[in-house]
C-alpha cells in the first residue's frame, strides 16, 4: 500500500475506534442495571436522601437526565468537544484539570518503567535466546511464574516489608508532606519517592519481555538464513546483530505497542497501593467513592491514550518495515 | 505455545500444576466442612493471635480469618473458573460466527475487539463495574464481557486457516449444516480453546483481586481480593506482626493459584 493511503486508512480506523469509545463511555453507564442515571431520573429516588444536595446539583447539570437520549448524546458530545468532563463529584472540581495533574505524576512512571523494563527484559531475552547449550531455558518458567503474580500484591508486599519494616524507602505519597516544590531537596525527595514504585514497575515489566523476546530469538535462531551464515563463516558477532536481533525487531515491535498501552494500568495499580497521587489514587477514589464523572473521564483520557500509542506505532511501524 | 492439558505425556511441571490445583478445587468443593465457623460469625475477639481455636486469629470485627480464607476459595475458584468458561465461550462462538458469516460479521466482530485490546482492558471492567449494582454477578459479567476479545483474536486467526483445509470446503461444498462444519472444526481449535480457558481463568482471578482491591464488587462476597483489601484497610497492618497471619496467608493463597495454572500451559516447548 502506498504510504499516503496507509496512514489515511490507519487514522480513519482510529477515528471510527474514536467514535466507539464515545459511545460506550455515553451508553455503558446509562445500559447497565441498577445505574444511577437510572435512579436519579426516577422521582424520589433513594440518591438524593445521602447524596450531597450541590453534588446532585452538578451531577443532574452533567448528565440531564430528564431530557431524551439523542439529547443526552448531543450534549455530551458538545460538552467533550470543549474538554468539558465534567465537575468531579468527589473532588468537585474539574475532572480534566484533576485528570491532568494525575497524570503529570502517572506519565513519568510509567514511561520510564516501561522503557527500563523493555530494555532490560529483551536483552535479558535475547541472551537467554542465544545462550549456549540452551541454558536460559531455565530461566523461562520462573519469569512465566513472576509475570502471572498480579503486580498489585507484589508492591503491596513491598511496601509492606521494604517500606514500613525494613524502612528503606518512604511508603506512600510522591513528597514529604509540607515540602514544595522549588525548596532544596525536592527534586532528591520526589526521586526517594518514586524509587520503590518504579523499581516494581520495572521488575514487573520485565518477564513478558523477556520471554518474548527469548521465544523470538529461537525462532529466528533456526531460520534458514541464520544457519546459511554460519556455513558462510560471517562472524558470531555480526550474525546476532545484523542476522538475529535485526529479525525479531519487528515482532518485537507489536509487543512493545501493547506493554506501552498496558504500563499505564500497571503504573496505576502500583500507585494505588502508594497513595501515588497520580491516576491510579484518582481511580480508586473514583471507584470507592463512586466518582462517576471521574470514571468517565479515567475511561476517556486512557481509551484516548490506548488509541493514541497505537496511531502512532502503527504509523511507525509502517516506516520501519517499508525500510528494511 | 503447546496446549496443556490434553497432551499424551505430562510433564513434571504440569503434574505438579494439577496437583495444586486438585487441591484448590476440593478445597472449593469442600469448603463448608473444612471451615470451623460461619463467614458471617464476628462473635470472637477481635484481633486474636493465632492459636489452636483461630488458626490464622481473628480480624479486627472479630470474624475467623481462617473461615474466611477457606470460603474465599468456594467464591474465587468458583466464580474464575465461570469467568474464563463464559468468556472463552464467548470468544470462540463469536469467531466461529466472524469466519463463517464472513464480510460485515467479520468486520463489525474485529472491530469491537480491536477497540477492546487497545485500550487497556482493566479500565473498562472497572466502569462497568463501578457503574452496576455492585453485586458478584455483575462483576462476574464486567469481566466477561470485556475479556473475550483476546480469546476471540487467536480462536479467528486459527480458525481462518482451518477454514480453507480441504476437509472444511469440502463440507461446505457438499452444502453440510453449520454442525458439519463445527464437527470438522472442533479438533483443530480445542487445544487452543482449553489453552485460553486456562489462561482466561487466570485473568479472571487477577481481575477480580484488583477490582476488589479498588474496592469495587459485592462488599458482602469475601473473596480473596475482599480480603486482601480489609487487610490493606486495617491501619496498623504494617505495625506489628499481624500482617503475618491476616495479609501473607491470603496473598500466598492467590499467588499459588495464579501461578499454577500459568504454569499449566505455557513453556515447556
Amino acid at each position: 500500500m502506498p504510504g499516503a493511503k496507509r496512514v489515511l486508512y490507519a487514522v480513519i480506523k482510529y477515528v471510527i475506534l474514536l467514535v466507539l469509545v464515545v459511545v460506550i463511555s455515553f451508553a455503558l453507564p446509562r445500559l447497565l442495571p441498577g445505574n444511577p442515571l437510572d435512579a436519579l431520573a426516577g422521582e424520589g429516588s433513594g440518591y438524593s436522601g445521602n447524596t450531597a444536595a450541590s453534588v446532585l446539583k452538578s451531577f443532574e447539570a452533567y448528565y440531564a437526565p430528564e431530557l431524551p437520549v439523542h439529547e443526552q448524546f448531543f450534549r455530551y458530545v458538545k460538552n467533550l468537544a470543549h474538554f468539558d468532563l465534567g465537575i468531579s463529584l468527589f473532588y468537585k472540581t474539574p475532572v480534566l484539570e484533576r485528570i491532568m495533574s494525575a497524570a503529570r505524576w502517572t506519565l513519568p512512571l510509567s514511561l520510564i518503567s516501561f522503557a527500563v523494563g523493555a530494555v532490560l527484559g529483551i536483552l535479558l531475552g535475547v541472551s537467554m535466546g542465544l545462550s549456549k547449550k540452551n541454558r536460559g531455558s531455565l530461566l523461562v518458567l520462573p519469569l512465566l511464574a513472576w509475570q502471572a503474580v498480579p503486580t498489585f500484591l507484589v508492591a503491596a508486599l513491598a511496601q509492606i516489608l521494604l517500606a514500613y519494616r525494613l524502612k528503606w524507602f518512604p511508603a506512600v505519597g510522591a513528597v514529604t508532606p509540607g515540602m514544595l516544590a522549588g525548596q532544596p531537596g525536592y527534586f532528591a525527595d520526589v526521586l526517594e519517592h518514586m524509587a520503590l514504585p518504579l523499581i516494581i514497575l520495572m521488575i514487573a515489566e520485565i518477564p513478558s519481555n523477556a520471554v518474548f523476546a527469548y521465544h523470538s530469538t529461537q525462532k529466528v535462531k533456526k531460520a534458514p538464513y541464520v544457519a546459511f551464515a554460519y556455513y558462510l563463516n560471517i562472524s558470531r558477532r555480526n550474525i546476532r546483530l545484523h542476522y538475529i536481533i535485526k529479525n525479531i525487531l519487528p515482532d518485537l515491535w507489536g509487543r512493545l505497542n501493547i506493554q506501552t498501552v498496558m504500563c499505564i494500568m500497571g503504573s496505576m495499580f502500583v500507585e494505588a497501593v502508594f497513595s501515588y497521587p497520580g491516576l491510579g489514587s484518582l481511580l480508586k477514589n473514583a471507584a470507592s467513592y463512586r466518582d462517576y464523572t471521574m470514571m468517565q473521564g479515567i475511561l476517556l483520557v486512557t481509551c484516548l491514550y490506548g488509541i493514541a500509542v497505537n496511531l502512532i506505532y502503527e504509523l511507525v511501524l509502517g516506516r520501519f518495515t517499508r525500510n528494511s | 505455545m503447546k496446549n496443556g492439558t490434553s497432551g499424551k505425556r505430562m510433564s513434571f511441571r504440569q503434574k505438579t500444576c494439577i496437583m495444586v490445583l486438585s487441591i484448590y478445587f476440593f478445597i472449593a468443593a469442600f469448603a463448608p466442612l473444612i471451615m470451623p465457623y460461619e463467614v458471617t460469625d464476628f462473635s470472637h475477639p477481635s484481633l486474636a493471635e493465632p492459636c489452636r481455636q483461630y488458626l490464622l486469629g481473628t480480624d479486627e470485627m472479630g470474624h475467623d480469618i481462617f473461615s474466611l480464607l477457606i470460603y474465599g476459595f468456594r467464591l474465587t475458584v468458583c466464580m474464575a473458573l465461570a469467568a474464563g468458561f463464559f468468556s472463552t465461550l464467548t470468544g470462540t462462538v463469536l469467531a466461529f460466527c466472524a469466519c463463517y458469516l464472513g464480510k460485515a460479521a467479520d468486520h463489525v466482530i474485529t472491530m469491537t475487539a480491536d477497540l477492546f485490546i487497545i485500550v487497556p482492558e482493566m479500565v473498562i471492567v472497572m466502569f462497568a463495574a463501578v457503574f452496576a449494582e455492585p453485586t458478584m454477578i455483575n462483576t462476574e459479567l464486567a469481566i466477561i464481557l470485556f475479556s473475550w476479545p483476546r480469546v476471540y483474536k487467536i480462536i479467528r486467526g486459527k480458525l481462518k486457516d482451518c477454514m480453507n483445509s480441504s476437509k472444511v470446503q469440502y463440507t461446505m461444498m457438499m452444502k453440510g449444516s453449520i454442525a458439519d462444519v463445527l464437527q470438522k472444526l472442533m479438533p483443530d481449535i480445542m487445544p487452543s480453546v482449553q489453552t485460553y480457558f486456562i489462561l482466561q481463568t487466570n485473568k479472571a482471578v487477577t481481575y477480580e483481586t484488583t477490582l476488589s482491591f479498588f474496592g469495587i464488587g459485592d462488599p458482602l462476597a469475601k473473596t480473596w481480593g475482599k480480603l486482601i483489601r480489609a487487610a490493606m484497610d486495617y491501619e496498623n497492618l504494617y505495625y506489628d506482626r499481624v500482617f503475618l497471619w491476616y495479609f501473607i496467608p491470603v496473598i500466598l493463597v492467590v499467588v499459588v493459584f495464579v501461578v499454577s495454572l500459568a504454569l499449566l500451559v505455557h513453556g515447556g516447548e
